[in-house]
């Protein structure tokens, strides 16, 4: 087995142990596991990139919607639109 | 993005042909899953899709959304990121069951058969090309599930970077394989991508906006980026202007979506692109945490924080983070900021590709280029992009339903597949990447330099001009905007 392969099996062999052990024990942690929990109640996923990823949006784009076709907000948050002075 | 090392930027004399050349192509395949995503939807729409728009309840979904899916998040158990079992969560609403594959089959299959095609017309070989995407798609979807681990979701360290890790392990290790090189193409997936995220960069949306919002994006996020750009390469001397263009545009657009869109439209070398996405992810994951933490001990006004938040973190699902540690208002305000910077990306990918082809790369003797020959070298797939936002916009606030039909059909569809295609680029440039070509970047500690003065300048500058819009011009009896 070359040196190359070696490297690979020990990284490999590091990211199993880093994924399946680590991380799930550090998730478990309670301060953690709360800030996780928060995440999926607020529907807010951290690594989206762009405004269409983010369900959280969701009711602020249904009314935006609302006042760009003159409808009425069916969305829980209805009101002005953010930024409108 | 070439792979050359030498800082100097090459004068690109080319004239695409449009049977074979990569930028065609690109706008070609975006603009076939486009046509097909819309036609999806819009033939399976009902019949009285006046009437029910506006009532309780209803929503319009796309009836190939099941066949496009990314895997999903895991905390202990990664066979979750494909299989999950219905369930409730703590406040004991229901959370639907998950079964990503035939999601996964269909990006897998539609991906596949597509570029393949592309490439046997391009003369590259579609047989070459298909042996070895299959596994690159593996490497893609284990990209996938590092990435969707939950804590390392919620830290903001999205699949670019595992996707990067995956490539640059393989390639720094055991090498990669000459027969898996077919299917890395780098530039085709990610200009592909862009030109399924123009149909997302919906300009109607600002009609809908407040002056606030877009004085806040559209004057601060410039001035940022020009004067972060004129400051690495007069005071820093940066000798790459690519490298000083990307880092400035993924620190004060939008992250990632823009530092991809920036490189493509000023031929950035893959490593200075890699670069410029782990910086900004860095900053992100920092900001994320202590914007949130000094706006409540200074007691700031939520639509201020808001605004400040919205314009300065780079990464959009970063802001909706912050914004929701400073309160609701703050979370609408910050993302509705970052959703104007996010469409702020056409532009400047535009105006970038043209400030590139006009004046960096121009004649070595110094004649100005005439329109004609600036057409002859501008990237044509950067056309495709924009001409994707500008049909989408105009669909969305001239059709009857537009807004509904298109979200549909871009949630269900261009998000997951732009998704995989991003995913496989950032793969390949792993697998075309040695660390040793990434450490000249660093000599001198000037992209950080760079990026932590601009920063700096956008983080006052946005302060200022929230604080100006919303006490100053437009000034609100309470704290609702």
């Amino acid at each position: 087995m070359n040196r190359g392969r070696i490297a690979l099996a020990a990284w490999s062999a590091a990211v199993a142990v880093g994924w399946l052990v680590i991380l799930p024990w550090l998730s478990s942690l309670p301060g953690q596991k709360a800030y996780i929990d928060w995440l999926r109640e607020s529907r807010i996923d951290p690594s989206a990139r762009y405004y269409t990823e983010v369900e959280a949006m969701e009711p602020i784009l249904e009314r935006l919607n609302a006042e760009l076709t003159g409808r009425t907000a069916t969305a829980a948050s209805s009101g002005r639109t953010p930024l409108q002075p | 993005m070439p792979d050359s090392s030498s800082p100097e930027v090459a004068v690109i004399p080319s004239n695409p042909s449009m049977r074979t050349s990569e930028d065609w192509w690109a706008i070609y395949c975006g603009a076939f899953f486009l046509v097909v995503a819309f036609l999806a939807v819009w033939f399976t729409k009902p019949s009285d899709l006046a009437e029910k728009l506006g009532t309780k309840g209803f929503k319009l979904t796309s009836p190939i959304a099941k066949f496009l899916a990314v895997p999903g998040d895991w905390t202990s158990d990664p066979a979750e990121a494909f299989v999950k079992p219905a369930g409730v969560d703590k406040k004991g609403k229901p959370v639907p069951a998950r079964n990503a594959f035939p999601g996964m089959l269909g990006a897998f299959l539609s991906i596949g058969a597509v570029f393949a095609f592309a490439t046997q017309i391009r003369g590259v070989g579609a047989a070459a090309f298909l042996k070895a995407y299959p596994i690159l798609f593996l490497l893609a979807v284990l990209s996938f599930i590092l990435a969707g681990q939950s804590l390392i979701k919620a830290y903001n360290l999205e699949y670019a970077l595992w996707a990067l890790f995956v490539g640059l392990l393989i390639c720094n290790t055991v090498g990669t394989p000459a027969w898996l090189k077919p299917a890395v193409a780098t530039e085709f997936y990610i200009k592909t991508g862009l030109v399924l995220l123009g149909a997302e960069v919906l300009m109607s949306r600002l009609i809908a906006l407040g002056a606030p919002g877009v004085f806040i994006s559209w004057v601060c996020t410039p001035i940022t980026l020009v004067a972060t750009y004129i400051f690495g390469q007069r005071i820093l001397k940066m000798e790459s202007r690519s490298l000083n263009l990307v880092i400035s545009a993924d620190m004060s657009v939008c992250g990632v979506s823009a530092a991809i869109a920036t490189a493509a439209a000023c031929k950035a070398k893959k490593e200075e692109l890699s670069l410029a996405i782990g910086l900004s992810l860095a900053f992100t994951v920092g900001m994320m945490v202590v914007m949130p933490g000094f706006i409540k001990a200074v007691k700031m006004d939520e639509t201020i924080a808001g605004a400040w938040i919205g314009g300065t973190i780079d990464s959009t699902g970063a802001v909706a983070v912050a914004g929701e540690l400073v309160g609701n208002q703050a979370l609408e305000v910050a993302t509705t900021v970052k959703m104007i910077q996010n469409i702020l990306i056409g532009v400047i990918a535009f105006a970038v590709s043209f400030y590139w082809v006009t004046f960096v790369e121009r004649d070595p003797h110094g004649r100005r280029l005439g329109i004609g020959e600036i057409w002859r070298r501008f990237p044509r797939f950067i056309i495709g992009f924009f001409l994707a936002s500008v049909i989408f916009s105009i669909l969305f606030s001239t059709l009857t339903g537009g807004p509904e039909l298109i979200d549909a059909m871009t949630k269900g569809t261009t998000v997951p597949l732009r998704s995989w295609l991003f995913c496989l680029a950032f793969v390949s440039i792993g697998l075309e990447t040695n660390f040793r070509e990434l450490a000249p970047y660093f000599k001198g500690g000037k992209p950080l330099t760079l990026y932590v003065v601009g920063q700096t300048l956008n983080l006052c500058l946005t302060l200022a001009m929230a604080w100006l819009m919303f006490r100053v011009v437009f000034p609100q009896g309470d704290a609702t905007p």
